[in-house]
């Protein structure tokens, strides 16, 4: 009998466990995903790179530079012999990670329009929305942008 | 005339040891590994990658040191190369950009090379004058990226690079 | 029972395996990418609707923070005769010079609204040239007390759409002669406002008309008002432009330097004589409307970080100087001659200096 309550115990215990760790995972990789910003300027692919996540410039709705007429590249970057990287693929959201209820903190984000690297915390305010507050040393300091999620006009047919 | 001597003397024992405790010596070294991925692969940037595992042990020749002993490490050049045999060449791709990423250190971009000029399987990229990545070689082990930006789709079932990079460490004395 | 037990223990490695693996696994990957793809995606929510950012590219940047010190160099201040019992009197004012501090905080910040909140302080300081000698109470009460102002004020931008938006200036600010904290009536506060409706037509340009209740002129006015940003996508040059308040023509060396050239409409009504006896009847209730064009260029660059600095230099030209009655602070407009012609209680000159003003700024992200 003594056996019969230890392996109910296991089990139940291992199931709980399992919930509890797979459901963290699951509920940090909600931000995986493509979002785009409110100027609409481009839109971009969070990935998770090792334990964190990631986000790169997928699409940008004006690729090409009107000044150079080549495709835009980081001419801003602080970092003058990085100024040639391509925009497009740029990793403009860095070192995420799964902190608080539906909240991704310790990351950073890059403004490619005048070159600075800002703060940042992320946190979902319903599946399909993200808020992206940038801040300067406290978060009193900053701004934050609205980020809706995008997906495959097929995808959405077939729900 | 002593008073004189001993207040130099002092002065001069007490700036010779701020000094040394200062002071540091720079190092070569350099790390070489393959960065792959799985196809196919769409036109744009591609991400290659690999896990690095860090042996201070074996990174410099005859010198023996500990995370705690590395002040900067700074990247001197990367260069990449295709596998000998592989079909594929430099002229497929119209950029590359290099990154490391860890679980404890940020996201640093160290070397880009855009455009790709030229045809072969090597490259030697622009590495990044201000990138400081010693907080990578204090950890177990970091991830390099490596971004190909394809000309062209491509249906290969995988694609491996050999990503070596130039280092130079400055450790305390 | 042992086969049991055995099962569960199968069954808990099963149930554990997944996540076992996936802990080892940190080199996670990403996907490959197919970039043509994202051409032609769609909002994941139905009723998601793109606003107009409150931006566009390439502006000079806003200041979170602002920590200023303005200075002007000498001129002559002729406070006109107040009647038959003040006589008019020139005097030499050496400098004009104090700080300027201000905050500007974003409160709510969302792609449909946006609202910050700020506030300023603000004083000037008149050094004359020999203060003692001064009998009008004008120059007496400007040498011994300066003027100040605090202010809060708010700026609302309502996106409606993808291109189109409302902006509202709200502003409330305490101007006089007082000292602090003893600071004077709040009915003698000042309010302003301006509500403008615009069109975002590019990332390089915005433009708006509105109206505004404004003491800018130094006496309360109403006038239309033009807002238009615009910055060129093939070179350095854009325009910063708020008329009649203020125009600039804005020359990017990088985003980190900018040079701009233009001219700013500065100005308040300050209640006089709240810290001495200088002003009696029938100077008891009036207000200064001191107004000034200020022609300038200005010079920002980034220091360190989010720290920038800020230098201008040009001239300050005198556009109102003079005073009126306002009794109880209740105050009027004369909307140009067109609702009022009520005379000033004085018309005072002044002369045109050279002025500078630094400041040191964190500013937005």
């Amino acid at each position: 009998m003594n056996r019969a309550i230890l392996v109910a115990l296991l089990v139940a215990v291992s199931t709980i466990t399992y919930s509890f760790l797979g459901s963290d995972d699951a509920k940090a990789d909600r931000l995986k995903g493509i979002w785009q910003p409110s100027h609409g300027k481009a839109k971009i692919k969070i990935d998770k790179i090792g334990s964190k996540y990631y986000g790169k410039i997928v699409w940008l709705k004006e690729p090409i530079d009107p000044e150079t007429k080549a495709p835009k590249v980081d001419k801003n970057n602080p970092d003058e012999s990085l100024r040639s990287t391509p925009l497009k693929g740029y990793r403009i959201l860095k070192d995420f990670e799964y902190t608080d209820e539906d909240e991704w903190s310790n990351g950073t984000i890059y403004d490619p329009e005048n070159g600075s690297t800002y703060s940042c915390v992320i946190k979902m305010t319903d599946e399909n929305t993200l808020d992206i507050r940038g801040y300067i040393g406290i978060k009193t300091l900053g701004r934050t942008d609205v980020w809706k999620r995008l997906e495959m006009p097929s995808k959405k047919k077939s729900e | 005339m002593m008073k004189f001597f001993r207040f130099y003397a002092l002065v001069f024992s007490v700036v010779a040891l701020l000094a040394a405790c200062g002071s540091t010596e720079d190092f070569d070294a350099s790390i070489q590994l393959d960065v792959s991925a799985e196809g196919p692969f769409f036109s744009g940037p591609n991400t290659l990658q690999a896990e690095y595992t860090v042996n201070l042990k074996s990174l410099i020749a005859n010198k023996e040191f500990t995370a705690n002993d590395i002040k900067e490490v700074k990247v001197k050049s990367v260069t990449i190369k295709i596998p000998e045999g592989d079909a594929i060449g430099i002229d497929s791709f119209n950029n590359v950009v290099v990154q490391l990423a860890s679980d404890n250190a940020p996201m640093t971009n160290i070397a880009i090379l855009n455009p790709i000029n030229g045809n072969g399987n090597e490259l030697t990229l622009t590495s990044s004058a201000d990138a400081e990545i010693e907080d990578f070689f204090k950890q177990e082990k970091f991830i390099v990226l490596v971004d190909w930006d394809f000309k062209e789709d491509s249906m290969r079932p995988e694609m491996h690079s050999n990503v070596k990079i130039d280092l130079v460490f400055k450790l305390k004395q | 029972m042992k086969y049991v037990l055995k099962f569960a223990l199968v069954a808990m490695l099963a149930f554990y395996a997944p996540v076992l693996y996936a802990q080892e696994d940190t080199t996670t990957a990403e996907d490959e990418e197919d970039y043509s793809i994202y051409d032609d995606l769609d909002f994941a929510d139905d009723g998601t609707q793109s606003f107009a950012n409150a931006k566009i590219s390439g502006l000079s940047p806003a200041r979170f923070i602002s920590l200023g010190y303005d200075y002007q160099a000498g001129y002559d201040l002729t406070a006109a005769n107040v009647g038959e019992g003040i006589a008019p009197e020139t005097a030499t004012i050496n400098s004009t010079s104090g700080i300027r501090v201000g905050a500007n905080i974003p409160v709510v910040s969302r792609n449909d609204l946006l609202i910050q909140v700020g506030g300023q302080y603000w004083n000037l300081n008149y050094n004359y040239n020999d203060a003692s000698t001064l009998n009008h109470p004008l120059h007496k009460t400007l040498a011994n007390n300066g003027l100040r102002t605090w202010g809060l004020n708010s700026t609302i931008y309502k996106p409606l759409n993808e291109t189109h938006f409302i902006l509202v200036q709200l502003g409330a600010d305490m101007n006089g002669d007082y000292a602090v904290p003893e600071f004077q009536s709040m009915r003698y506060n000042r309010y302003s406002i301006a509500a403008l409706y615009g069109k975002r037509p590019s990332d390089y340009k915005q433009w708006a008309l509105g109206i505004s209740r404004t003491y800018r002129a130094g006496e309360l006015n109403y006038v239309p008002i033009f807002y238009y940003n615009y910055t060129s996508p093939v070179s350095k040059w854009g325009i910063e432009a708020l008329l009649p308040a203020r125009g600039h023509v804005r020359y990017s060396f990088n985003k980190r330097s900018i040079l701009m050239a233009g001219f700013e409409l500065e100005g308040n009504s300050y209640r006089l004589g709240n810290q001495s006896t200088f002003l009696s009847e029938p100077l008891d209730d009036v207000e200064l409307r001191r107004s000034e064009i200020r022609a300038r260029m200005m010079y920002q660059r980034q220091l360190v970080g989010f720290v920038w600095f800020a230098a201008e230099l040009g001239y300050r030209i005198n556009y109102s100087y003079n005073v009126d009655d306002i009794p109880e602070g209740k105050d009027f407009t004369r909307l140009f001659g067109i609702v009022s012609d009520a005379p000033y209680v004085m018309e005072n000159t002044i002369g045109n200096p050279v002025y500078f003003n630094i400041s040191l700024n964190l500013v937005s992200p």
